[in-house]
């Protein structure tokens, strides 16, 4: 929110205001949309996740770009976030990487181990 | 002592030095809700096959509580805009109702925490899976209004027809043949786990915003009068907070409610 609003431009501040009304219908509606991907049989899951997934991926970049206008901040603030998009994407893919080690069968599923004697 | 940097520009960094502290924060926020995440992700692929509960929530009201988080966004922004635009009681007036939506969201959230506390999952020694919620509890038996089945998957993708054509009647379950009941509190499993974990940090940051936005609309606004310039950049912190909180519900929302 680094832009300067003043009474003196009133009519561009009016512009901004719409500018975020339209904005907070846009993310409204995408989450609507993402509802009725998910509402609607689309015959694979991953299909529906994957098209969920891409509209969310717009949802957050409204929010993030113009809600807390990142797309018009200082580059301090881009590489902090830099910084942090890093460790989170190295976070998920140590996720991702720990997913070839789960076991075929969950512990949970697992018999119990037989009893042994004294 | 006169704080530095409170308005004007910090040569170095170009920012008032809230904004920096701010973002500071919000990148360690973004590293919490991420190990969380990834936390759901993991024990998502590691879940057997259909035994992952899908449609335990209350879309409408997940939808709902999207839509007033979204146009609390909106007011919170429109809130800074009238303090740079010199409109105070118009400033009052956008931030009172931020205030009662992230109130109205915390109702619908404590609604939907009541219901998943009356809620029971009874496993019985027979071999029968029953879910409802609970009409009366003695020590000699359990009333429950909901479903039942000997095939557990059923009720973990309540998506399903299977799930949807059993019956919901009033079921009685002797209590000496309760082999397991428990409420949908975190004990219950995985899922649950992770729905309490994720949307009570959630709900947490809520609270916060909720105390910082009334401490703004009501004492904290007595600023305005002594240094407008640094109460309209406190306004503008409380809103890049309030938005993240907006931002991490974009995610959770799909992640939990439709997936």
């Amino acid at each position: 929110m680094s832009e300067t609003l003043t009474p003196a431009a009133a009519a561009p501040a009016d512009l901004h205001l719409r500018r975020y009304v339209v904005v907070s219908v846009c993310i409204a509606v995408a989450a609507l949309i993402v509802v009725g991907i998910n509402r609607l049989d689309l015959g694979s899951p991953r299909l529906s996740i994957g098209l969920s997934l891409a509209v969310i991926g717009v949802q957050a970049a409204l929010v993030l770009g113009f809600m807390m206008h990142l797309f018009s901040e200082k580059r301090l603030i881009y590489s902090v976030l830099g910084f942090t998009g890093f460790f989170l994407a190295f976070l998920m893919l140590l996720t991702i990487w720990s997913m070839h080690e789960v076991p075929e069968k969950p512990v949970h599923s697992q018999p119990p181990a037989p009893a042994t004697a004294p | 002592m006169q704080i530095p940097y409170t308005t004007e520009p910090r040569p170095d960094t170009g920012l008032y030095n809230a904004k920096v502290g701010l973002w500071l924060f919000l990148a360690s926020e973004v590293m919490l809700f991420g190990g969380m995440f990834s936390a759901y992700v993991l024990l998502r692929v590691g879940a057997p096959e259909g035994l992952w509960p899908r449609g335990w929530l209350s879309v409408p009201l997940g939808t709902l509580n999207t839509m007033v988080l979204i146009a609390s966004s909106i007011s919170a922004t429109m809130a800074w805009a009238a303090l740079k635009l010199n409109q105070f009681p118009r400033y009052k007036l956008y931030h009172g109702i931020t205030l009662l939506l992230a109130v109205l969201f915390l109702g619908v959230k404590a609604f939907e925490y009541s219901d998943k506390l009356s809620h029971y999952w009874i496993e019985t020694k027979s071999g029968q899976f029953v879910d409802g919620h609970l009409v009366s509890r003695t020590a000699d038996k359990v009333v429950v209004h909901g479903v039942q089945t000997d095939n557990r998957a059923v009720l973990f993708d309540r998506t399903r027809k299977e799930y949807q054509q059993l019956p919901h009647t009033e079921i009685t379950v002797a209590a000496s043949d309760i082999q397991r009941i428990s409420n949908y509190a975190p004990k219950l499993n995985t899922w649950m786990g992770l729905y309490w974990a994720i949307t009570g940090l959630h709900a947490l940051h809520l609270i916060g915003g909720i105390l910082v936005f009334g401490y703004l609309w009501g004492p904290g606004s007595g600023m305005w009068k002594r240094d407008p310039a640094r109460f309209t950049n406190r306004v503008e912190i409380a809103g890049l907070y309030w938005h993240f909180v907006d931002l991490v519900w974009v995610f959770v929302f799909p992640v939990l409610y439709l997936f």
